[in-house]
């Protein structure tokens, strides 16, 4: 072993050196030296990267993530275990519990009527994302208008669906084998650093473009459309759910397919 | 190969629960040093763990929680970027852990490294971060990466080189 190669398999990884390397060391006094120094280069960095301090109460707080939700899913009957009860919270029967429910209850109550009332509507951003899937509707005009004319009829792979669909980091259930009038699926990049999978679906008024995109989910569902198109951007989760028809599709019970049959996978 | 973390419990919140306490310092150390930037890195914290807990039930092998939990960091840093471009502050003295009996020398030397580390090129300070702060072997470190081992370990002697470089040099212009 020459001293480059040493060097470049004691610093891919100096706090766990392999046999070979050690015995490489043990024989040349210069090879123990370099080791010894990334060796204590790296004691140095663990000793600083690791040195950072905890901000204070970061770990309560991530716990309060999932009592909050946790909330949430005793009323629906998912989690039937009781809350832990924690230090300076009163128990659930207690009256001061009955009264803070009600003012959580009451203040959700004004939240949604003032989000329902005053919905902002989309950001910039979100309406030039939108825009963005549109146009890329029409850089594929001649793919649409060749299915929409009913020369294409190949019968679609669902293996090759699947996988398409695991590159945008989601998975299809079953549900939109068996109900869509899928024909078409390929991957594509409509907003740089973000993959996404474009589907086409026969609609009533035509085709149906069908795109999913791993990237930051639009604040609220809102429609887009142009002088031929319509469409709705919805949000989901962990990313976007987007679908384009013509002016005159109904695109409701496509979004409700999709939405109910689509989970991103990490 | 990284520690497995031990996640306890018959149902989800006892999972989480044993998930935060078993990961969230090597978390929030991580995003400290990708972010350079502490409330931001909180931020990122939070969200991390946020999508943890959503999709924890995604989680079948729990042996792979830590690579699993930082992927979704990793992910989740880069959704904040969109929507959120900070002005690089200065990490340099936030957060450091003071040790009380250090000597001023070795405390110079620590903020060499830091700002040295602090140079490093995203590509190469990210693999050194999750094999040091993480704990991850390099074929983990390439999951996570999306890269191939040989990249990584490339990346891996580059950053020591890098640092060994810049904190030489550095230490070289205090000396004089």
């Amino acid at each position: 072993m020459d001293e480059i190669e040493f060097r470049q398999r004691v610093y891919a990884n100096p706090a766990a050196p392999d046999e070979e390397v050690l015995a490489a060391a043990r024989e040349n006094p210069a090879f123990q030296k370099i080791l010894d120094e990334a060796q204590k280069m790296d004691a140095d960095i663990h000793d600083l990267v690791s040195g950072i301090v905890v901000p204070e109460g970061l770990h309560n707080r991530l716990l309060d993530i999932a009592n909050e939700d946790g909330i949430e899913a005793l009323d629906s009957g998912e989690n039937d275990d009781p809350i832990p009860n924690v230090v300076g919270v009163p128990p659930a029967n207690s009256s001061f519990f009955k009264y803070y429910a009600m003012a959580a209850c009451l203040l959700l109550v004004v939240g949604v009527t003032f989000t329902l009332t005053y919905n902002p509507g989309p950001t910039a951003p979100e309406l030039a994302m939108g825009d963005e899937f549109i146009n890329h509707i029409y850089m594929e005009a001649p793919e649409m208008a060749l299915m929409n004319s009913g020369a294409n009829n190949s019968v679609v792979n669902w293996n090759d669906v699947d996988s398409i669909m695991a590159t945008a980091g989601v998975q299809l259930a079953g549900g939109v084998r068996d109900e869509s009038n899928l024909f078409y699926a390929n991957p594509c990049i409509v907003i740089p650093e973000y993959a996404s999978a474009h589907m086409m679906v026969q609609g009533s008024s035509g085709t149906v473009s069908v795109f999913v995109i791993q990237n930051s989910p639009v604040s609220n569902e809102f429609q887009i459309r142009d002088e031929r198109f319509n469409g709705v951007v919805v949000p989901l989760d962990q990313g976007n759910l987007i679908l384009v028809g013509e002016e005159d599709e109904n695109l409701e019970p496509v979004r409700n397919l999709f939405s109910e049959n689509l989970e991103w996978v990490i | 190969m990284s520690d497995a973390p031990v996640i306890q419990g018959s149902n989800k919140q006892q999972r989480y629960e044993s998930l935060v306490a078993a990961l969230y310092q090597d978390v929030y150390r991580y995003a400290f040093w990708i972010c350079k930037n502490q409330p931001l890195a909180e931020d990122l914290v939070q969200e991390t763990f946020l999508r943890a807990w959503r999709s924890l039930d995604s989680l079948q092998n729990d042996k792979a929680a830590k690579a699993w939990l930082f992927t979704i960091l990793r992910r989740e840093n880069a959704r904040l970027y969109e929507r959120y471009r900070p002005e690089l502050v200065d990490i340099e003295g936030q957060a450091l852990a003071e040790k009380v009996e250090q000597e001023p020398d070795s405390k110079m030397d620590r903020e060499l490294l830091h700002n040295a580390i602090k140079r490093l090129e995203s590509d190469y300070r990210e693999p050194l971060l999750l094999q040091v702060v993480g704990g991850f072997s390099g074929k983990e470190i390439a999951e996570i990466l999306e890269l191939n081992n040989n990249t990584v370990m490339t990346r891996l002697f580059r950053a020591r080189s890098k640092l060994k470089q810049d904190f030489g040099v550095d230490a070289d212009d205090v000396d004089e």
